[in-house]
């Protein structure tokens, strides 16, 4: 009788104990959780610093996806305007968020860092279509500047400026 | 026109060859002296005078460099800055000729008398410093000999004498 | 034997023919040395230097030019002092070759790190990348790290167009000289060359227009990097996610073996796919970039019925419904008769055959035929098949002792790839002659060539049968023989000095061309739209130089007959022609021809006419009355042609991108191409479509007036009853199907299968991953050889002579110029519609005249002249050139703005021209 109202206390003495702690729970639509530095989340397309687009529609890294996920279709830049430094540019870029499997194969393929997963994961859809990304949703707006390379990929080592072969 | 204007000279060249393509030099050179330069148009026409793909002839055209497709004077002078002529003062030469000139090596005056290049080692080294003159050789050309020489040049031009930029007319 | 050589690379020996280079013996026992400028096709230069190894031979003692034996009795090896380039040294006997050591790989490093110092690594960008042979190299051989700085690379403008298709991206290029050495000693344009010198080298092209070539497309296949680009193909797709699908061109009868490359359902790219038999491994730029019709916008997508006298839009129910219930109302009131059909030349055998059987047998039509009955229509020809080049025959095996007569043909607007094909057969060794009006590409490699007088073909014929003839031994050989006795009387006034007057050719090149047509081991005769244009007699002789040499059905000779269309040899195979059945069976009544059936209805005795693949109208404006009057006018279409947009019910068809299906080519190999695209409208093929109208008219078919009708013999009888039976059911599920029909009714035809078609043994072929010798993952053959059909004259049995008569053309005194219709590849065919990179190469309408005549005239280029013939009168602009003989009057066929329907003649017209007014 007394052990079964001992351990009744024992159990309310872990309640006590938590009590006047701060509790973990964060609420989450309001509350949103920091992800850690080396966290892949939704990919981002990143632009230059003179505000051209980092990506030159070369389509390593739907040779390098794992899950089919990326679609590209290149075009050639016109030379007054250029959207990207070089002769090419994405004139279509998609990934499939059902299907990317958030692996980061991407990034490691692309030649100017233009591709890096960061740190959005809030990926629900209504329906498959829009789960389909297309490049003005992946492109980082100048007005949110212009989409340094996180530094993360300089710990790796990897080149922060894309290889000369992309001449600026 | 070319053809019509110098008809007896290219049939002789003609003449001296078994096939046509072999006469493409000599009839460059009075395209040349003829019009001054090589532009595409008067490479075009050697090409039909001697029924050749026009590429072939440009390909010459673009590999010798005494066929000029670029404007030039009435006088190439070419100073060779090869090591026996630098040590005997082709530098001082070159230097001496741009001030007269008031052009850089590579240039041609305003006056489109003359065309100062730098060129290497034209096989007359025991007499250096060489400068050559529309292809005839001038030897132990130093600074103080410079004025003379384009005065005789100048007025070689002034006397209406025929003017060659290919060096047909050079002493050898 | 003495030919051969046998030499020792690393250590293994093997045994080639004398005068092979190292590369192809060390190739030959799978030793891939690395190249970049040697290509097997081409002569080798040694120019990239990347093929360097060590050779030594056996060393021979001056005094008595013995091989010094060391103490094993084993030759002395006396090394050469420096590595040698493997692409340019021939073998010889006891040769070693060392390709793997430390000082050939410290070469080969050497030459990629130096290649590669103004090289500007754009690989993420270039459009050769994936498929690239310095990729390749650089990852198998490379240095992996460059001591050179890379801001001391040389830097150009990005690319610069070479001409209309083809772009020069100069930092990429290595100067191997590939492309440059392809337009010398292939394609035999000399249009490409090299500028400059030192680190300015740099490719040029300065014909006027740049790049002037049918070839152009090819020189990006074998440029080792990415400094030449197609226009069609810049920055369309990474080669790796390309899908390649087997297929066959449709632009010309060479039939060349292509593949489209596919993404996402849309066509990236045309690649030539290897087949020696038929392209080696070359494609033109016409089948190169002329495939956007298939995704043309402009292409039907539905069916259209005519409704209040407007085209709408229907469905396939309704529009066959319509068609089936007309024709069939037809047939029971007018009778089969008052039916026609056309069937073009670029439809696919499957088609061609339903179509026959459709008119033949379901509606009991014999009106039929296969062209589009113009002015402009060529006579049917037999003698490409009866005499045609007899099976097993391989142009690219032909040499020395081959004799290649070209007559009345200019193969490079006809079939482009035939000139390569018969220009190689004259660098081998072989004979070339050129026998034609007026001057062609082909004459520039010929070693006799002849312009005769248009009009006097037959002429020089029989100034070369002449010989022939008589060199006929009289007994035994004569009564083999048939008809020989008829060409005597022909023949009898022939000689090479009649033919000098009245030809204007010159006699002691007819004398070396009958030297050399008399002493042919193998002779082949290729013919083509002027020769077909001038009259079966010039055919005619031709056929019967062929059989008076001994070579009818003889091993690799015979006749190609050039006849415009990508299976105009199949179009007359499977009997679409109102003369004779499929494989040439005899018909019991022969039916209309085209022209015949346009008349009948003007008359208003045409009462349905069946148009699948031509344009009638769209070459002869006047036909369009006509077909106003006839009750039901269906087309079969890619495309709203002018005739289409007179019909009264139109069927969108499927490509040949998008369904399967067999062409025959003018050599007669019968070759499949696949579906490469999914259909993106309801379109069908055309013997889908014929099947389904088949079918709800079958209940009683008629077969009264099928084909085989004049077999005799009992089994034979039974056989054609049991197959009229079994056709009255139309049941095909797929081409396939059909093809086994036609198999089973056409002899020729009767090894021919699906199957059959798809061997790809016996390819000369690279081997997987070879991909630096030839770039191109495409050019692999897995798609099928084809398959030839045998010549006719190949069954033995009595050889006839063909009916030739000698018959000069007499020129009116008020008419003194000759028209001659010149065929242009780049032409006004539906088949280039899209197309728009080609737009700059198509021919003007313009008349070519040459300069004497236009000076005689009065005219400059640009001004303005009437053509008048006895039948009507046509303008045109003037273009003065020396390619047009002097008193012809040169004008293009198939050309927007020149009407030649309304002026030309049956063989040679006779024009007056003058200056027009206004």
């Amino acid at each position: 009788m007394l052990k079964g109202t001992m351990a009744y206390f024992k159990g309310l003495k872990t309640t006590a104990k938590y009590l006047f702690k701060k509790p973990v729970t964060i609420q989450y639509p309001d509350v949103k959780r920091p992800v850690r530095e080396r966290f892949r989340g939704r990919h981002e397309l990143k632009r230059f610093a003179n505000g051209l687009e980092r990506c030159i529609g070369c389509s390593l890294c739907a040779a390098a996806c794992p899950a089919d996920a990326i679609y590209v279709v290149p075009g050639q830049n016109d030379p007054a305007k250029p959207l990207s430094p070089g002769e090419r540019h994405a004139a279509v870029y998609e990934i499939n968020m059902l299907r990317c499997i958030f692996c980061g194969y991407c990034e490691d393929a692309c030649p100017t860092n233009a591709i890096v997963l960061e740190h959005q994961y809030e990926l629900s859809f209504y329906d498959r279509r829009s789960s389909i990304y297309t490049k003005d949703m992946l492109l980082v707006q100048p007005e949110d500047g212009y989409g340094e390379v996180p530094p993360v990929l300089e710990q790796t080592g990897r080149q922060l400026n894309p290889p000369a072969q992309i001449d600026l | 026109m070319l053809y019509e204007k110098y008809r007896d000279e290219i049939d002789a060249i003609l003449a001296r060859y078994p096939s046509k393509r072999s006469a493409l030099l000599p009839v460059l050179y009075i395209a040349q002296d003829a019009y001054g330069r090589l532009d595409d148009a008067s490479i075009r026409e050697v090409a039909e005078i001697l029924d050749l793909p026009y590429t072939d002839v440009f390909e010459v055209v673009g590999f010798y460099t005494l066929f000029y497709n670029e404007d030039v004077g009435k006088f190439v002078l070419d100073v060779c800055d090869d090591v026996p002529c630098c040590f005997c003062g082709a530098e001082e030469l070159v230097a001496d000729l741009e001030q007269r000139l008031k052009v850089k090596a590579g240039y041609t005056t305003d006056d489109k008398m003359f065309t100062l290049r730098r060129v290497k080692c034209i096989a007359a080294c025991d007499q250096a410093p060489v400068l050559q003159a529309n292809l005839e050789f001038h030897y132990k050309v130093t600074p103080d000999k410079v004025p003379a020489l384009l005065e005789d040049l100048r007025r070689k031009v002034e006397s209406g004498a025929q003017i060659s930029i290919s060096g047909r007319f050079a002493e050898h | 034997m003495p030919d051969e050589v046998t030499l020792t690379i690393d250590g293994q020996s093997v045994t080639v023919p004398k005068g092979t280079v190292v590369v192809e013996a060390a190739r030959k026992i799978e030793n891939l040395i690395p190249v970049f400028c040697y290509h097997p096709k081409m002569a080798p230069v040694g120019m990239c230097r990347m093929c360097l190894v060590k050779v030594g031979t056996p060393k021979v003692d001056r005094g008595t030019g013995k091989v010094e034996l060391d103490t094993d009795g084993k030759p002395v090896i006396q090394m050469m002092p420096r590595l040698q380039t493997a692409c340019t040294t021939p073998v010889s006997e006891g040769m070693v070759v060392v390709t793997k050591d430390a000082e050939v790989e410290h070469a080969q490093k050497g030459v990629l790190e130096a290649l590669l110092t103004s090289h500007p690594l754009d690989c993420p960008v270039c459009d050769k990348g994936g498929e690239c042979p310095l990729q390749n190299l650089t990852m198998g051989w490379g240095p992996g790290q460059s001591r050179f700085d890379y801001s001391d690379k040389v830097h150009f403008q990005k690319p610069i167009p070479l001409g209309d298709l083809i772009y020069l991206d100069r930092e990429r290029c290595i100067l191997c000289a590939r492309c440059v050495r392809f337009q010398d000693e292939i394609a035999g344009d000399p249009v490409l060359g090299f500028d400059n010198r030192g680190r300015s080298w740099m490719i040029i092209s300065k014909s006027d227009p740049a790049f002037d070539s049918k070839f152009s497309g090819n020189t990006t296949d074998i440029c080792p990097v990415g400094a030449l680009t197609s226009a069609d193909f810049r920055f369309k797709a990474r080669v790796w996610e390309l899908q390649p699908v087997p297929t066959v061109c449709n632009h010309c009868p060479v039939g060349c073996n292509m593949t489209f490359d596919m993404r996402a359902n849309e066509i990236m790219r045309v690649m030539p796919r290897e087949n020696d038999a038929v392209n080696e491994i070359w494609i033109c730029d016409r089948g190169r970039f002329a495939h956007h019709f298939v995704a043309s916008p402009e292409r039907l997508t539905t069916p259209l019925v005519r409704k209040n006298g407007k085209l709408q839009e229907a469905s396939w129910e309704e529009a066959l419904d319509l068609v089936a219930r007309q024709l069939d109302g037809i047939r029971e009131s007018a009778g089969g008769k008052a039916v026609g059909g056309l069937a073009g030349p670029s439809l696919a055998n499957e088609d061609l055959f339903a179509f026959q059987r459709f008119f033949r047998e379901t509606l009991g039509s014999p009106n039929i035929d296969c062209r589009p009955g113009t002015a402009l229509d060529l006579p049917l020809d037999d003698f490409g098949a009866e005499y045609g080049l007899t099976s097993g025959t391989d142009l690219m095996q032909l040499g020395k002792g081959t004799v290649v007569l070209v007559f009345g043909a200019d193969p490079e607007e006809e079939a482009p790839v035939h000139l390569l094909r018969i220009r190689n057969i004259a660098k081998r060794g072989g004979t070339l002659i050129t026998i034609n009006g007026r001057a062609t590409k082909l004459d520039r490699f010929a070693e006799h060539t002849l312009h005769y007088r248009y009009g006097a073909e037959t002429e020089v014929l029989a100034a070369m049968l002449k010989p022939l003839y008589d060199a006929v031994p009289p007994e035994g050989k004569r009564a083999a023989l048939r008809g020989f006795g008829d060409l005597r009387g022909v023949l009898a006034n022939a000689s090479a000095e009649r033919a000098v007057a009245n030809a204007g050719v010159d006699g002691p090149t007819l004398e070396k061309i009958n030297q050399a047509l008399a002493s042919a081991t193998n002779l082949v005769i290729f013919y083509g739209q002027e020769a077909l244009r001038a009259g079966t007699s010039v055919t005619a002789g031709l056929a019967n130089i062929l059989t008076l040499a001994r070579k009818a059905g003889a091993p690799n000779s015979g006749l190609v007959a050039l006849v415009p269309g990508a299976n105009a040899r199949g179009a007359l195979d499977m009997g679409v022609r109102p003369d004779r059945g499929p494989g040439y069976s005899a018909l019991k009544q022969p039916g209309m021809a085209a022209h015949e059936m346009f008349d009948a209805a003007r008359q208003g005795r045409m009462k349905a006419l069946y148009i699948a693949g031509l344009d009638p109208v769209q070459a002869d404006p006047t036909l369009a009355e006509a077909l106003k009057k006839v009750d039901l006018v269906v087309v079969q279409e890619l495309f709203l042609t002018a005739t289409a947009q007179l019909a009264d019910v139109v069927f969108p068809v499927l490509s040949v991108a998008e369904r399967e299906g067999t062409f025959t080519n003018a050599e007669r190999r019968v070759q499949r191409f696949r579906q490469a695209r999914r259909p993106v409208a309801p379109q069908r093929p055309d013997w889908q479509i014929l099947q389904s109208l088949a079918r709800q008219l079958s209940a009683e078919a008629v077969i009264a007036a099928s084909a085989n009708v004049s077999d005799k013999s009992r089994r034979q009888a039974r056989r054609a009853e049991e197959q009229a039976r079994k056709r009255t059911d139309w049941s095909y599920a797929s081409p396939a199907e059909i093809l086994m029909d036609i198999a089973a009714s056409v002899p020729l035809y009767k090894h021919i299968s699906y199957a059959s078609l798809e061997s790809a043994l016996g390819v000369w072929g690279r081997k997987p991953n070879e991909a630096y010798y030839f770039d191109g993952t495409s050019y692999e053959n897995t798609g099928g050889l084809g398959k030839q059909v045998p010549a006719g004259a190949e069954n033995g049995g009595t050889l006839s002579l063909q009916p030739f008569n000698v018959r000069t053309f007499s020129q009116p005194a008020e008419r003194p110029w000759k028209l001659i219709a010149t065929p242009f590849l780049y032409d006004d065919s539906t088949l280039l519609n899209g197309s728009a990179l080609l737009n700059n190469r198509k021919a003007r309408p313009v008349a070519a005249l040459n300069p004497a005549d236009a000076d005689s005239l009065g005219l400059k280029d640009g001004d303005v002249i009437s053509i008048a013939s006895g039948r009507g009168e046509l303008r045109l602009s003037v273009q003065r050139t020396r390619l047009a003989p002097q008193g012809v009057v040169l004008v293009p066929l198939h050309v927007q703005g020149v009407p030649l329907v309304t002026v030309v003649e049956a063989g040679v017209t006779a024009v007056a021209i003058r200056r027009a007014e206004g």
